[in-house]
């Protein structure tokens, strides 16, 4: 994606806000996303990412700002006439219709004629392998498979844009990687604008160009998902992304040092003193022996093997520290350890959450 | 929406509408028939006057004595009879399936949704002092014959409307019972409670509110209802006629419609303050819950 | 011991269980045996001689049999067209739109709607149609009902409305559906088993109701059966007991069936949990 077609992006949500009552749902959103960008929308439950959604789809009215598709305002307009697609969390096929029915339905109220629209939905269906399921009902499909029908619901008009809420979060978990592969390499293909929404970082990270982190109804960051994951420009994006996230050690700024309980780390740039978060990723941490210079001191807490890698947790001051070891041995570890991080890894934030380096 | 458009209409003119109208037609001298049939006039409280008249109000044919009947009877076959009975068949049947429960819940029910009139004959039937069933029956365990209709016409429409309104209760309580996690019992029966401890410390509580919604209904219900004039006709000498049957006989046999909109004014009076009761302690209830 | 114990409880049980379904049935006897005898009393005794003829001669008398195949289907039959489509409709609106206090709104229109089908109504209602010309006639009959059994219609009614997910209309408005074919193609296909139960419960309950039809019809030729099962009496105003019987039983018959069918189609219960129910 070149940097101009983000400037006038085929999406476009303007000081979006949406109100419940006294709920601040989506609070001043502004978004540009570009023609056949894969874009998700990340953060915690409750964030507002689904309403976000629902406003680009006409289900929701904005309570202020507005929302462009194309190059058109589409703010005051119902969802029929803003020609997008949208796959629920629950797939929502209906239980009374076949699977061709349910993928044929958008094409119907459109008054496909109905000979055109087999031929259609059969194209879709042979796509997506599903074919031979059309004349089964959603109840007797497997979980993976209306979860195709649902996406192939959402192809059949060829839409100008995806609308997605979750739609792996009802796969298990072997299921859901095979459909992120396949959901991904099927928007590659067919090049249609997508946003998708969860709070899954690893989806985010795996299947967008570009992510969106979502906090209390705000952007907290835009990006790619390397640098989203480089450089989180706050504290909550830091602390949501990575497994597991990032650790957030609080200390003080002294003389071009950060001081953390116990421990001192030279920093190369100076910056003002005061309060702030020390930041690393788990596995910028390795294990080192006592007394070495720089070492973070702390109390092992737990030693969890995961195969290829090992996850060690340790107390520090008041917080738990996480490192991860690229071995499959078992370290032995007595009572006390020592962490050691190269200081061009770290991140330092602010005391009120902002991003210093 | 114009969904709601017909029920609003169809609601507001045969449910809010005569409300109002049963109101004003009290204060006249309305009646279908005689002088006052082609413009009925103000006639302020008279019609309420001749309705709580002391001196006359306990006689046979007047409302106090419908009133306490109808006290009677509602006390006796709603809330002595259908709800305990109900709360009993559901109780014994909870977590059971089989021919007997089926056979049992489907008679009951049967009883609930059976035409009135054919109920009705059946129970003159059931009831009759030389040749019923109910005689025959009391007979084979040595009891006297009874004619239920000159000796205890009151008990005679209590116990029809226990037979007749049970279903409901047994219903809604065993709806209520199944919605009960069966984790919960579990976890009481691990714990060590008995058969009773299980009944008083987690059932009672959970179904305490569906209790109070069982007795709104079926008090309202058995406060309205016409059946048992099919049975009786209210009679002998007005022993068991209830409030629903004077406002009938009052209004549609003297075809005095002022009088009888007297009468539905107390009687949906009488309604309000039971609802309003109710839905009080049911909010309590819920409160503390 | 504790067999013992458990033998005396199951026995216990038993007996319990065996009172509580005679209470229920004896009374219905007479109804079963009555009609087959020739020589009916109000003893319930193996029908002898038994005899189809009652039957046969309740079949003669055209007023009767006018009153059950014609006036009590037109008038049972409409109000249960006329509760179960308003009810729909009325419970999905109020299902989604945001109404306060809505709960509450129905909750008391299903308490007061017991008035409107009993004698305290009667006397405005009568009026009503009295001026509006609807005394005596099928449909006078069949809007009191469909008014008396509505809030209770739509009260059953919103179990179901409610269980139907809110992204099955979402995912139809996205996919270009108007509102009214989003209802049409989504909504009332999977309404039908709710409204099947509403329309049955309102069947059943305008076919037994006699307090409505005695007061608004007047004219022999539409009277539905509850009314007209009283022509079945001598002229000394005694009861023909072998075509009472008989009558009553082809008068219950449709009732019995139907509840037969939800039973075995749903399982006569109240769905949804408690909120549901009512006669
Ligand atoms: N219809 C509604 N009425 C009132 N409040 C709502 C409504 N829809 C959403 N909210 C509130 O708006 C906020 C954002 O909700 P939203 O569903 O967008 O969150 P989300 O990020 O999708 O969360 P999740 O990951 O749990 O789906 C929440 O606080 C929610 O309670
Ligand atoms: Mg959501």
């Amino acid at each position: 994606m070149n940097s101009e077609s983000r400037e006038n992006g085929y999406i476009v949500l303007q000081g979006l806000t949406k109100h419940f009552g006294l709920v601040v749902a989506v609070d001043r959103v502004d978004l540009n996303i570009a023609q056949g960008e894969f874009f998700a929308l990340l953060g915690p439950s409750g964030c507002g990412k689904t309403t976000t959604l629902r406003l680009i789809a006409g289900l929701e009215r904005p309570t202020a700002g507005r929302i462009f598709i194309g190059g058109r305002d589409v703010t005051d307009l119902v969802p029929r006439e803003r020609d997008v697609a949208m796959v629920f969390q629950d797939y929502a096929l209906y239980p009374h219709m076949t699977l061709l029915e349910n993928i044929g339905y958008p094409l119907k109220v459109r008054g496909v004629p109905r000979k055109k629209l087999v031929a259609r939905v059969r194209e879709v269906a042979e796509h997506l392998k599903i074919a031979d399921l059309l004349d089964r009902r959603p109840s007797q499909v497997s979980g993976g498979q209306q979860q195709r029908a649902a996406v192939a619901r959402a192809l059949v008009h060829e839409p100008k844009v995806f609308l997605f809420d979750e739609p792996l979060s009802n796969l298990d978990a072997k299921l859901r990687l095979e459909a992120r592969a396949f959901l991904k390499h099927l928007q590659r293909e067919v090049g249609v604008t997508t946003v998708y929404v969860t709070h899954d970082q690893a989806e985010a990270m795996a299947m967008a160009d570009r992510i969106a982190v979502m906090f209390a109804g705000r952007i907290a960051q835009v990006g790619s998902p390397l640098d989203v994951y480089r450089e989180p420009m706050t504290v909550e994006v830091a602390a949501f992304l990575g497994n597991p996230p990032m650790n957030l050690i609080p200390g003080r700024l002294e003389g071009g040092e950060f001081v953390g309980p116990g421990f001192r780390i030279p920093l190369s740039s100076t910056s003002p003193s005061g309060e702030a978060f020390l930041g690393i990723r788990p596995e910028h941490l390795r294990l080192a022996e006592r007394g070495e210079t720089g070492a973070i001191p702390g109390r092992l807490y737990a030693v969890q093997p995961l195969g290829p890698e090992v996850l060690v947790t340790a107390q520090v001051g008041e917080v738990t520290v996480s490192v991860r070891l690229f071995t499959e041995e078992l370290p032995h570890l007595g009572d006390e350890v020592w962490l050691l991080v190269d200081p061009s890894r770290v991140h330092l934030f602010d005391s009120g959450g902002k991003r210093i380096r | 929406m114009a969904f709601l458009a017909p029920a609003l209409l169809f609601i507001g003119v045969f449910l809010l509408f005569p409300f109002i109208w049963v109101l004003i037609i009290s204060f006249t001298d309305t009646a279908l028939t005689g002088p006052s049939a082609a413009n009925p006039s103000f006639v302020g409280l008279e019609n309420y006057y001749r309705l709580f008249n002391a001196s006359r109000w306990m006689r046979a044919g007047e409302f106090g004595n419908a009133l306490r009947n109808t006290l009677f009877f509602v006390l006796g076959s709603a809330i002595l009879g259908q709800a305990p009975l109900g709360l009993a068949i559901a109780l014994a049947f909870h977590r059971k399936k089989g021919l007997v429960r089926e056979l049992v819940f489907s008679v009951a029910t049967m009883a609930w949704i059976l035409p009135d009139v054919a109920v009705a004959f059946a129970w003159i039937a059931f009831l009759d002092r030389d040749f019923g069933t109910l005689n025959a029956v009391l007979g084979a365990f040595g009891a006297k014959a009874i004619d239920w209709y000159f000796e205890k016409p009151l008990v005679a429409i209590t116990l029809f409307n226990i037979w007749r309104g049970t279903a409901f209760s047994m219903l809604l309580f065993s709806a209520a019972l199944g919605n009960i996690p069966p984790s919960y019992w579990e976890t009481a029966e691990v714990a060590g409670a008995n058969a009773w401890q299980r009944f008083r410390d987690i059932i009672l509580p959970l179904i305490l509110p569906h209790f109070l919604t069982d007795l709104i209904l079926i008090t309202l219900w058995t406060f309205n209802t016409f059946t048992p004039y099919l049975i009786t006709g209210g009679g002998p000498f007005f022993r068991s006629e209830t409030v629903s049957m004077y406002t009938y006989r009052v209004a549609f046999k003297f075809l005095e419609f002022g009088r009888g909109a007297a009468v539905a004014v107390v009687m949906m009076a009488i309604n309000l303050v039971l609802a309003t009761g109710y839905l009080l302690s049911l909010r309590r209830g819920r409160a503390w819950r | 011991m504790n067999l013992v114990r458990f033998v005396i409880l199951r026995l216990g049980f038993v007996l319990v269980t065996v009172l509580i379904g005679t209470f229920f049935v004896l009374p219905l006897l007479w109804l079963l045996t009555a009609p087959f005898n020739a020589q009916a009393t109000l003893r319930v005794e193996w029908p002898s001689p038994f005899t189809l003829r009652n039957f046969g001669d309740v079949f003669r008398n055209t007023f009767a049999i006018r009153a059950l195949f014609l006036n009590s289907i037109i008038q049972a039959g409409g109000t249960m067209l006329g509760t179960a489509v308003i009810a729909t409709l009325a419970a999905y609106a109020l299902s989604r739109l945001e109404i306060r206090g809505r709960n509450v709104l129905v909750y008391l229109l299903v308490l007061f709607s017991s008035v409107v089908t009993g004698t305290a109504a009667m006397v405005p209602i009568f009026l009503l149609l009295y001026y509006l010309r609807l005394i005596d006639t099928h449909l006078g009959v069949i809007l009191v009902l469909t008014g008396g059994l509505l809030p209770t219609g739509i009260f059953l009614m919103r179990d179901f409305v409610e269980s139907i997910p809110r992204s099955y209309e979402e995912s139809a408005l996205v996919s270009g559906a108007t509102p009214w074919q989003t209802f049409r193609d989504v909504v009332l296909p999977v309404l039908r088993p709710g409204m099947m139960v509403v329309a049955v419960w309102a069947f059943v309950n305008a076919w037994g109701n006699f307090l409505i039809p005695a007061i608004l019809i007047r004219s022999p030729e539409k009277m539905p059966a509850p009314v007209a099962i009283y022509s079945f009496y001598t002229e000394g105003g005694t009861p023909v007991l072998t075509l009472i019987s008989a009558y009553s039983l082809l008068y219950a018959i449709p009732v019995v069936v139907l509840y037969l069918f939800v039973n075995w189609r749903y399982g006569f219960r109240f769905f949804g949990g408690i909120k549901g129910g009512g006669k």
